[in-house]
């Protein structure tokens, strides 16, 4: 059996989690529970240029029991690229890009070392909506994508949409078909972590805002994910009719108009939230007491919070994309992303309309999306034939 | 790493650039940026492969080989009046600027194939990223955490 050696500098390295971080944080935990897989997280040192093994043990407590220290979890043990041999196989499911060790540089010789690659490719958006993205971004993940298209031997990907783009890509650009394949990912909140605050009242009662129904954008706030479409309809017409709108998401790149937007708005603090630094516990009360999700990205990989409110129960309303419709399919009422007077009529479908609202909740209760155990059998599932011995 | 390989950088970059022109946008840096990168050592940029460029886009490059990242335009402003002067002032100029800054020291940055100077080693290159590593927050943390909690009170007032 391989080795399965992972890169975790950029969960490992951060200073907050969001959407890919989480996903490396979910199957990493399960990859080091996996008694069939022996694993060797690494976390490269820029100023050492060389790559330190992390405790996978102390790696389990910090991500799954928030107990430790960050900084102990690295070891001194130094991984050179030549152990990354035969016997290995070499994961790349990290935001990597973002590395200073570039795959432009290791994949090669990895390969000529005899290692297998797999990578795990979230989207192709740095491809497709570059305007949406930070440039130096696409420069880096260029490098990566491109890396990975001759030297990776395994795609795994979370859309069909994904894996097709990918297949019309390396045709466009002269890159061999490089086996991919489609995993879901988990839509389950994990139970542990505390709420933000004192035990007793839940996160929305304690914000007080459970007395008026509030809509609910989650993830971080950059152009791609269009929160200014909400920001929209609410000015438009949800302010009148009631509706509180809630942001929970880091304010990211490129957002310095919507941000002071945000910030000046009357109701700024009252009718308007905006969260940041959310834990899983007060996400999940928040996916409890929402009226909607609104989900108004121009593009997505998956749509992780789309699959995770459904799963609690929670009803929403999405932009019109591809991605959307093949993991929300008929689960999710759809608009066009830039339409807010779409959204507002959609919206007040339900309004006054208590017993179609309730039929719609209740037509998500027999829906099922894979849980983050289901989806790592998946992933694990296509990882063990590389692992296997030949 | 082949001419074919590199092209294939240099595709994706034109499918990017694409994209970004359908949406009304564009790079702010050249294919050259990309392609003249790839492949090469994290810490060791190779300017035989910058050879044919511009002194646009050598700078460009050079940048994003050294830094890892693409010039802001206050970085790269001062260098833009220059494009006009003459080739090998410009690199070397260029190599000379970047090779003293820290991030070099820091990192200990190396260029291949330099044929304008040895670059110099000295104590700020050598001593730089253990000084650097310091000033890193996360070992101040690991620090912090071994005082005694009334300091560590203190010194959360007065800093954090």
């Amino acid at each position: 059996m391989r080795r399965l050696y992972i890169d975790v500098s950029v969960l490992t390295l951060a200073t907050f989690i969001t959407g890919i971080q989480r996903v490396t944080r979910e199957v990493c935990l399960r990859i080091a529970d996996d008694p069939e897989i022996c694993e060797v997280f690494l976390q490269y040192n820029a100023l050492k240029d060389c790559y330190h093994e992390i405790d996978s043990a102390l790696f389990v407590r910090y991500y799954r029991e928030g107990s430790g220290v960050k900084e102990k979890m690295v070891t001194k043990r130094r991984v050179d690229i030549s152990e990354i041999g035969p016997e290995a196989v070499f994961f790349d499911i990290d935001a990597v890009w973002l590395d200073r060790m570039k795959r432009s540089f290791l994949l090669p010789q990895l390969k000529a070392g005899g290692a297998k690659i797999c990578c795990f490719l979230y989207d192709l958006i740095p491809i497709y909506y570059p305007q949406t993205c930070i440039e130096r971004t696409v420069y880096n993940f260029l490098d990566y994508l491109g890396a990975h298209m001759q030297f990776a031997d395994l795609f795994l990907t979370t859309a069909q949409e994904t894996k097709r783009e990918l297949s019309e890509l390396s045709e466009r650009v002269g890159a061999r078909q490089i086996p991919c394949e489609v995993v879901p990912l988990g839509s389950d909140i994990r139970p542990a972590g505390a709420s933000s605050g004192d035990g007793g009242a839940s996160f929305s009662e304690r914000e007080g805002l459970t007395d008026r129904p509030f809509l609910l954008m989650v993830g971080t706030v950059e152009p791609r994910k269009n929160h200014k479409l909400l920001l929209d309809a609410y000015d438009l017409a949800l302010r009148e009719r009631g509706y509180r709108i809630v942001f929970a998401g880091y304010m990211g790149w490129n957002m310095e108009e919507f941000e002071a937007r945000l910030h000046a708005h009357p109701d700024f603090g009252t009718g308007i939230r905006h969260y940041e630094g959310l834990g899983d516990a007060d996400i999940r009360d928040l996916y409890e007491h929402a009226r909607f999700l609104i989900f108004s990205s121009y593009s997505e990989g998956y749509g992780l919070p789309v699959v995770e409110a459904i799963q609690k129960g929670l009803p929403v309303m999405a932009a019109d994309i591809p991605v959307i419709r093949e993991v929300g399919g008929d689960a999710c009422e759809y608009f066009p992303q830039d339409d807010p007077g779409a959204l507002c009529e959609a919206l007040a479908r339900y309004e006054g309309e208590e017993d179609a609202y309730r039929a719609r909740r209740d037509s998500l209760k027999g829906l099922h999306f894979p849980s983050w155990d289901e989806a790592y059998g998946q992933i694990a599932g296509q990882l063990k034939p590389l692992l296997a011995d030949e | 790493m082949t001419e074919e390989q590199i092209e294939v950088y240099g595709k994706l970059f034109d499918a990017s650039a694409a994209s970004m022109e359908r949406s009304g946008s564009e790079f702010h840096y050249l294919r050259s940026t990309l392609t003249a990168n790839v492949g090469t050592h994290p810490r060791k940029p190779d300017l035989s492969r910058m050879r044919d460029l511009d002194n646009e886009a050598f700078f460009q490059a050079l940048f994003s080989g050294t830094y890892k990242r693409l010039p802001e335009e206050r970085e790269e402003a001062p260098w833009r009046k220059r494009y006009g002067e003459d080739r090998e002032v410009f690199r070397e100029a260029v190599l000379r600027s970047f090779a003293g800054s820290s991030v070099a020291a820091i990192y200990h940055m190396e260029w291949e194939n330099n044929p304008y100077f040895v670059q110099r080693k000295g104590l700020k290159y050598l001593l730089f990223g253990k000084l650097y590593a310091l000033t890193d927050k996360s070992s101040l943390r690991t620090f912090g955490k071994k005082l005694p909690g009334p300091l560590q009170k203190i010194i959360r007032k007065v800093f954090l």
